[in-house]
């Protein structure tokens, strides 16, 4: 909340008159003193000019808490917990969007591929003409001086 | 056995009861020891001795392992000559590391800093310990550096990533060791056996 004052150029007073509220209310939310409910801190936080969008994602817990939670688990249950992943639900929709994803992004590998095959085939090609052209040329150079 | 034709107990049994000596490494190893990493392979470091190579044969001939690349397996030939060789058993893949990257004497070194694991079904397999499966990753990640391809990128990108999350664990480790030692510690000063 205070970011968000702080960035519209408010003073708590001034974000208070805005919203409002007494500037008080506000000191103490900031200190976190006070929590404000959803509703109060999204009003406040327009107020200054800002959104907040909630959106639900899966959750996702950091390296660091995983880590700590398979340290408190036996050699045997990481064992099981990993076989358990790799037999992942097929009708998991994560898992299935992730799957989709990965097939799309191998189609587009794939085909960055035959791209750059083909640039390469063509390059050469290319090298190859010119090689060609060159030997021909000459081969023409030296017949026209061997009839000279 | 496992879904999709994987079952690393099934391949350390089949190890084990054949008294095969070896140093579970790899990424299996390092599951064992508290990364977060899916595989399905079993990474192993065989002992060199001469005792071991009847043991392993045997084991492997028990586990119906091919080589990966179809050719005849010749053990002792293999283990000299290749740095892996990949092997393939119904029940997954098998790799034989005798010389891993980090290493200095393959298994002899290993084998000092492993323990052995309790992993169910009365296998107990002897795991590279963690600060050697990150000399490990670390070794293969710099190794990998100088290979040019996105495959060798991949390979290294896990390496370095395997390599930390291990320093990780072994940095929450030595916390706990800390916080116990400071708890004996304190009880000792107490006068209270902890």
């Amino acid at each position: 909340m205070r970011e968000a004052r702080l960035r519209a150029g408010f003073s708590q007073d001034e974000l208070g008159r805005v919203a409002g509220k007494d500037r008080t209310v506000i000191a103490r939310y900031e200190q976190g003193i006070v929590a404000p409910s959803l509703d109060t801190l999204v009003q406040l936080l327009r107020a200054c000019g800002f959104d907040l969008p909630l959106e639900l994602l899966p959750y996702d817990p950091g390296p660091d808490e995983t880590i700590g939670a398979l340290q408190m688990l036996s050699p045997e249950r990481r064992l099981d917990r990993m076989l358990d992943l790799r037999r992942a639900p097929e009708d998991d929709p994560v898992l299935e969007e992730q799957r989709q994803r990965l097939r799309e992004a191998l189609r587009a590998e794939e085909a960055r591929e035959r791209e750059l095959e083909e640039h390469r085939r063509a390059f050469l090609e290319g090298v190859q003409r010119r090689k060609e052209d060159r030997l021909r040329r000459e081969d023409d150079r030296r017949r026209t001086k061997g009839g000279d | 056995m496992e879904r999709n034709g994987f079952d690393p107990r099934g391949i350390l049994a089949g190890l084990a009861r054949n008294y095969a000596s070896f140093v579970l490494i790899g990424a299996l190893a390092r599951v064992i020891r508290g990364t977060n990493e899916l595989t399905d392979g079993v990474d192993i470091c065989p002992s060199f001795a001469d005792l071991n190579q009847e043991p392993l044969a045997r084991a492997l001939g028990d586990l119906e392992a091919q080589r990966v690349d179809r050719r005849r397996l010749v053990l002792e030939e293999a283990l000299v000559n290749e740095p892996v060789v990949r092997l393939r058993t119904p029940l997954g893949e098998l790799k034989l590391v005798p010389d891993p990257a980090g290493t200095r004497r393959g298994y002899n070194d290993l084998h000092r800093g492993a323990t052995r694991e309790h992993l169910g079904d009365g296998l107990r397999p002897e795991v590279a310990s963690l600060q050697d499966l990150a000399r490990m990753s670390a070794a293969l990640a710099h190794e990998l550096a100088n290979e040019r391809g996105r495959e060798a990128e991949r390979a290294r990108e896990r390496a370095v990533e395997s390599s930390r999350e291990l320093r990780r664990i072994m940095e929450l480790e030595l916390g706990l060791q800390r916080t116990l030692g400071l708890e004996r510690g304190m009880g000792r000063d107490m006068g209270i056996d902890m």
